[in-house]
């Protein structure tokens, strides 16, 4: 507590239709942090991002935007936005709209360190905006929204039709961005990208938050895991159960895989190994697993979280 | 930031994409001198209203090229939105006058060239022969009456959708030059027809140049009707383009 908040948002509602996109939801990002906001395609991501960036009216409920209401004008030069649909002119090039929108700026980057930053330099920056690969005009997104060194970024889905490279220079972005003491709020259905980036994520199912924390505090304290192996069929599992600590579980799946789940530390991979050992059990393909954010979303809503 | 600046950093941006592709600049300067060259080829010094046929043409295909060039402003917005530049630009300190006024200029800078293309080629050819004061005051009466035409330009940027904006703003600039009188000159229409397209701002804009080479001016009735016009669908395009902002 006390701390500063960059965006609070309280019981938002927002209906298209007979479609309730956002139902009563409700989640505050520190300032200085990098908060994600992850959920499935239509879980109402998109839509409370547009509400924080003035594009929306909330139909109840509201949200505050560095302490001002999201729409009021003199936001504009302290928040930066990163938008889905691209936001860009087909005809116009790279360099020309970076500079317009730095132009708006008091104290922008400069922009063509930002466009070597994100890789447009040479043929990129001056080629028309619709010839460029789809992880170009998101990696020019990404740089019209931070040019203007604000202190707060909203990037929707900023990685998503990324291939592994352009996925880790924005990656890396973010982490500057951070280091420089930036406010991110970033939606993503990509769990690991939630994990990797942020100090805090929120998750959101069906337009409601069904958790919030940060990373290792929705894992369980990060202890949590599992520990797979493969072996020949019909293992007496309660057998090595009475090995493990009180609360360990375990199950075999079809295939002869096993599943031994509990507080997976070196003591309990041990336990495990040497029972295997005692009775004979060749186990191949051992594999310790912590529990990801993804099974924390289908513990928490019972669905699967990547379509 | 000095709002003139920020006006003007926009329209060089709206320029440079304009200056990139020239296909529609060499159309809308191709299909009026063609036109004029057809429409007055046999009967050039022949009397039309109170002036001969060659003048005549040569403002309204002026004002026909002007006013696709306006026009055609909305073809470009139709665009901007669909690629969400539109929204890109509402997080800039750019405002809705700002941008408008941007969009008037470009418009105006693309009809330049057509109007005068059309005056030299009726010059060259021998088929209007005026003073420099009297073609200078034509062209800028012809420009005053494109004020409301850009307007529904930047109106129609918001009501068509980019895959579809090419043929309604064609089929509109076709309908307003036809109703304008441009094609046929209003003296051959019916008297309750005529009547109609007085009531709209196309005809003024050619009346405007025709008048000044007549010796007169287009007078009050003709200035109202362009006045109204201009404030309306300004009024409009200005609303439309802050709630596509809102919605886009």
């Amino acid at each position: 507590m006390g701390e500063i908040l960059a965006v609070e948002v309280v019981d938002l509602v927002k209906t298209y239709g007979r479609a309730r996109a956002v139902d009563g939801l409700s989640f505050e990002v520190p300032a200085g942090k990098v908060t994600a906001l992850l959920g499935p395609n239509g879980a109402g991501k998109t839509t409370t991002v547009e509400i924080c960036e003035g594009f929306r009216r909330a139909d109840a409920g509201t949200a505050r935007v560095l302490g001002a209401d999201p729409r009021d004008p003199r936001l504009r030069p302290r928040v930066g936005v990163m938008l889905q649909s691209g936001g860009m002119y087909p005809g116009a090039k790279a360099d020309e709209m970076l500079r317009l929108v730095a132009a708006h700026h008091a104290h922008p980057l400069d922009p063509d360190a930002l466009l070597a930053r994100v890789g447009l330099v040479g043929a990129p920056a001056r080629t028309p905006f619709r010839r460029l690969s789809g992880g170009q005009k998101q990696l020019l997104s990404l740089a019209m929204a931070v040019v203007g060194r604000p202190e707060l970024v909203f990037l929707d889905e900023p990685t998503a039709g990324l291939d592994v490279r352009a996925r880790h220079d924005t990656w890396d972005l973010v982490e500057q961005l951070r280091s420089a003491g930036v406010t991110v709020v970033l939606t993503t259905h990509a769990m690991d990208e939630a994990e990797k980036l942020a100090d805090q994520v929120v998750i959101i199912n069906r337009g409601r938050v069904v958790a919030a924390g940060a990373p290792i505090e929705l894992k369980g304290g990060g202890a949590d895991g599992e520990l797979r192996f493969r072996a020949p069929g019909r293992l007496d599992l309660g057998q090595l159960l009475t090995a493990l600590p009180v609360g360990s579980r375990a199950v075999e799946r079809a295939g002869g895989h096993y599943i031994v789940s509990g507080t997976v530390d070196a003591a309990f991979v041990a336990a495990v190994m040497a029972w295997c050992a005692n009775n004979g059990v060749p186990a191949t393909d051992v594999r310790v697993e912590q529990r990801s954010l993804e099974d924390v979303f289908v513990d928490l809503t019972g669905s699967e979280l990547t379509p | 930031m000095n709002p003139v600046m920020v006006t003007a950093r926009y329209t060089r941006f709206e320029m440079a994409r304009i200056g990139r592709n020239p296909r529609f600049l060499i159309f809308s300067m191709f299909l009026p001198v063609i036109m004029f060259a057809a429409f007055t080829s046999a009967d050039a010094t022949d009397a039309l209203g109170d002036i001969t046929v060659g003048p005549y043409i040569m403002v309204s295909m002026a004002s026909f090229g002007a006013m696709m060039s306006v026009v055609s402003t909305g073809g470009r917005i139709a665009l901007e939105r669909a690629g969400g530049w539109s929204r890109q630009l509402r997080l800039t300190a750019l405002t809705s006058g700002q941008y408008i006024t941007s969009k008037i200029i470009g418009g105006f800078t693309l009809a330049l060239p057509a109007l005068v293309a059309v005056f030299v080629e009726a010059y060259a050819l021998d088929r209007a022969r005026l003073s420099i004061g009297t073609y200078l005051e034509a062209g800028l009466w012809v420009l005053i009456g494109m004020l409301p035409l850009a307007a529904l330009g930047i109106l129609l940027g918001y009501l068509v959708r980019a895959d579809n904006a090419g043929q309604l703003i064609g089929g509109m600039t076709s309908l307003l030059a036809l109703a304008g009188g441009v094609w046929v000159p209003v003296e051959q229409f019916p008297h309750w027809l005529a009547d109609v397209v007085k009531a709209l701002p196309m005809y003024w804009s050619g009346q405007a140049g025709r008048e000044v080479i007549a010796g007169s001016w287009v007078g009050w009735h003709g200035v109202l009707v362009l006045a109204v016009w201009t404030l309306v669908l300004g009024r409009l395009a200005a609303r439309s383009y802050a709630r596509d902002q809102l919605r886009a």
